[in-house]
């Protein structure tokens, strides 16, 4: 497992990896990343930013944007499996239920498949709820491993 | 291997139906049918990602690793099945 922060004088190879090595952190959505999110993408449909508008939607209060969820994938690519490496070519996310806020998330990847002649990896992503292991996402990304210049 | 790959479907059914299957799995069309002679232009999400994300793909439903040069020389699904078949054949 890789929970440390990224060392770039470690960052992984393609041949470093291997099938059914993970990777994973923890982490927090704020209310704060939520407005700072509505800025940065236009998203500001009111079940993300007033508590008053979700309930009138039978949510519980405001919730995160998916995508701001999502991003924490993107993290877990460029961050962790396999690292500053790794060139994102597609992901499949799921948004199984919204995730909370202010309350630790779990993002875990792990690599499914490793092609050669590719270069490329397939990783399985999880980000649940670190208290109770609810699911939030659950989805893959396909990964091109570039090799770094000597 | 070329784009007049021979008609194997009789002689590889099976990989043809395991191979139909990860298309359409791949290009998100149900639909799909591809034979000995359907290529790139055929569908159109077959593009470099795509390509990339197909090979994987028939790696991981065959069991079997491809490598690059291997590859490099695939025109068409019948090129696929000849080099899956061959594949195997050293396998089994």
């Amino acid at each position: 497992m890789y929970d440390e922060p990224f060392d770039p004088l470690n960052a992984l190879t393609f041949d470093d990896l291997i099938v059914g090595m993970t990777a994973s952190f923890h982490h927090r959505i704020t209310i704060e990343e939520i407005e700072r999110f509505a800025a940065l993408s236009g998203d500001t449909s009111p079940m993300h930013m007033s508590d008053d508008a979700a309930i009138e939607h039978g949510l519980d209060g405001r919730i995160p944007h998916g995508m701001l969820s999502g991003a924490l994938a993107s993290r877990l690519v460029g961050m962790h499996l396999p690292g500053p490496n790794g060139l994102l070519q597609s992901m499949k996310l799921t948004f199984v239920r919204p995730a909370p806020i202010d309350e630790d998330l779990l993002v875990l990847g792990r690599i499914e498949a490793k092609s050669p002649a590719t270069h490329t990896v397939v990783l399985k992503i999880r980000i649940t709820e670190a208290k109770t292991g609810y699911m939030v996402i659950r989805g893959s990304a396909q990964v091109g491993v570039l090799n770094p210049e000597s | 291997m070329s784009i007049e790959a021979k008609d194997n479907r009789a002689a590889e059914p099976q990989i043809w139906t395991r191979l139909n299957r990860v298309f359409r799995e791949v290009f998100d069309a149900p639909g799909l049918d591809v034979g000995p002679d359907t290529t790139a232009a055929d569908i159109d999400e077959w593009d470099s990602v795509g390509y990339i994300t197909l090979i994987v793909s028939i790696e991981r439903e065959f069991g079997i690793e491809m490598i690059g040069p291997e590859i490099g020389e695939l025109q068409s699904a019948g090129d696929i099945v000849e080099l899956i078949a061959s594949k195997l054949a050293v396998t089994s």
